[in-house]
């Protein structure tokens, strides 16, 4: 009878440290397997968002982007485009025969936060073209199809036609003010699993009246002006 | 003679007892062979999960090297992305101008001195400047009246003043609201 009471108790003994062993095994490995398959759909999320954005990447046109990149930076530059500015209303007011002067400028603040107005900036240019009435409504015209995007602010007229000239033609002289545009290009890319926005249909439709504006180049001055480097031996 | 068995009773009892401890010990032993083989299954499972892991951790590794060889496309449509918005609102302004402005040129008469126009974004604009004679304000008048034959989309007009100038011209001041949406 005792041998059976001890027989039961070593039973109960043995019953008990199975259970606690199997606690002490089996604790880890299901803790580990949780935490690996917790990683493993990380990493499954993460490798669909990079093939997607792969795959979305190496559908674009390389060549044709970097067109358009260009041709955006030339209507809607990324600086100041005080020098495009004034070239290309010179040169549309001479297309037009068309007297230029009177030229103000605001060249607004030196630094702006980029985040201010959504980054978007303008710069205030007030000037004078006389001619016909024809001519100056085409320049009107050219003038909101031109690079870099402006808009006309204000324009004053004054229409006369002047008999010692010609009876028929109509003199014109207007004062206008047109505010061009400019916005800073984006700090970073972000994070490489931000997915790539693709463009919409009404976004390549946009893009391409990119090409509807003209474009004229810069005219830089080739002498050469103020200091020179007197000690350069010009190699 | 009759047999008595005292212990039959007791030992049928004890013979129960010794089956119910072999069972227990049997189940004791099938239990820990199937946690046994439990284990040795989610070890392995475990095992196949991390597995897979490293192969996944070497596939990103492949797919952000191919991103990063094709970041300059990248910058390019993520800078385009970020300008069109600004863009197109310009565009859209833009439009609505030229539209104002190509309705002013079709209303004014020759011979008309302006001496300012206001635009305001909803196509009101404020004319405010003088002509030579009767006959040239009737015309601007009848222009802006009948705006619909010159292709102009006037919405309203209202005359503010009209008056003699000290040069013996007409002052006028008007109103003219343009449907730029139309």
């Amino acid at each position: 009878m005792k041998t059976n009471i001890f027989y039961d108790k070593k039973l109960i003994f043995g019953a008990v440290v199975m259970v606690g062993l199997m606690i002490i095994v089996f604790g880890p490995i299901l803790g580990r397997l949780t935490e690996r398959l917790a990683v493993n759909r990380q990493l499954k999320t993460e490798m669909t968002k990079l093939t997607e954005k792969s795959t979305a990447l190496s559908g674009i046109d390389e060549i044709l982007v970097s067109q358009r990149v260009e041709k955006m930076e030339e209507v809607f530059p990324s600086q100041k485009p005080v020098v495009q500015l004034i070239s290309s209303l010179s040169q549309i007011s001479a297309q037009r025969n068309l007297s230029f002067g009177g030229v103000t400028l605001k060249p607004g603040v030196l630094s702006q936060d980029p985040k201010a107005k959504g980054g978007l900036s303008d710069l205030e240019f007030g000037f004078q073209v006389g001619g016909s009435f024809n001519d100056i409504s085409l320049f009107l015209n050219d003038l909101e199809n031109t690079a870099p995007i402006m808009k006309i602010d204000q324009v004053s007229l004054a229409i006369k036609s002047d008999p010692l000239i010609s009876r028929e033609e109509t003199i014109v002289t207007a004062d206008i003010s047109v505010s061009a545009y400019f916005q800073p290009p984006p700090q970073s890319l972000g994070a490489i699993t931000t997915p790539l926005k693709l463009l919409s249909r009404e976004d390549e439709a946009l893009l391409n009246r990119l090409f509807n504006f003209a474009s004229f180049e810069a005219v830089i001055p080739t002498a050469p002006t103020g200091k020179s480097d007197l000690f350069g031996v010009g190699l | 003679m009759v047999e008595i068995n005292l212990y039959a009773h007791k030992l049928q009892k004890l013979n129960k007892k010794q089956r119910l401890k072999q069972l227990t010990w049997k189940s004791i032993l099938a239990g820990v062979l199937v946690l046994a083989v439990l284990m040795i299954a989610l070890s392995g499972f475990s095992l196949v999960v991390a597995g897979q892991n490293q192969a996944l951790t070497d596939k990103i590794e492949a797919e952000k090297a191919k991103i990063k060889n094709l970041e300059p496309v990248e910058s390019k449509q993520v800078y385009l992305i970020s300008k069109l918005d600004a863009f197109g609102q310009l565009v859209k302004t833009q439009e609505k101008h030229q539209a104002v402005a190509e309705a002013v040129f079709t209303l004014l008469p020759d011979n008309t001195s302006l001496k300012g126009f206001q635009v305001s974004e909803e196509g009101l604009i404020n004319l405010s400047g003088s002509v030579p004679d009767y006959p040239t304000l009737l015309e601007l008048l009848s222009r802006i009246a009948n705006s619909r034959d010159l292709g102009v989309p006037v919405v309203s007009a209202k005359v503010n003043s009209i008056g003699v100038s000290t040069g013996g011209g007409i002052d006028f001041a008007i109103d003219v609201l343009i449907g730029v949406n139309q």
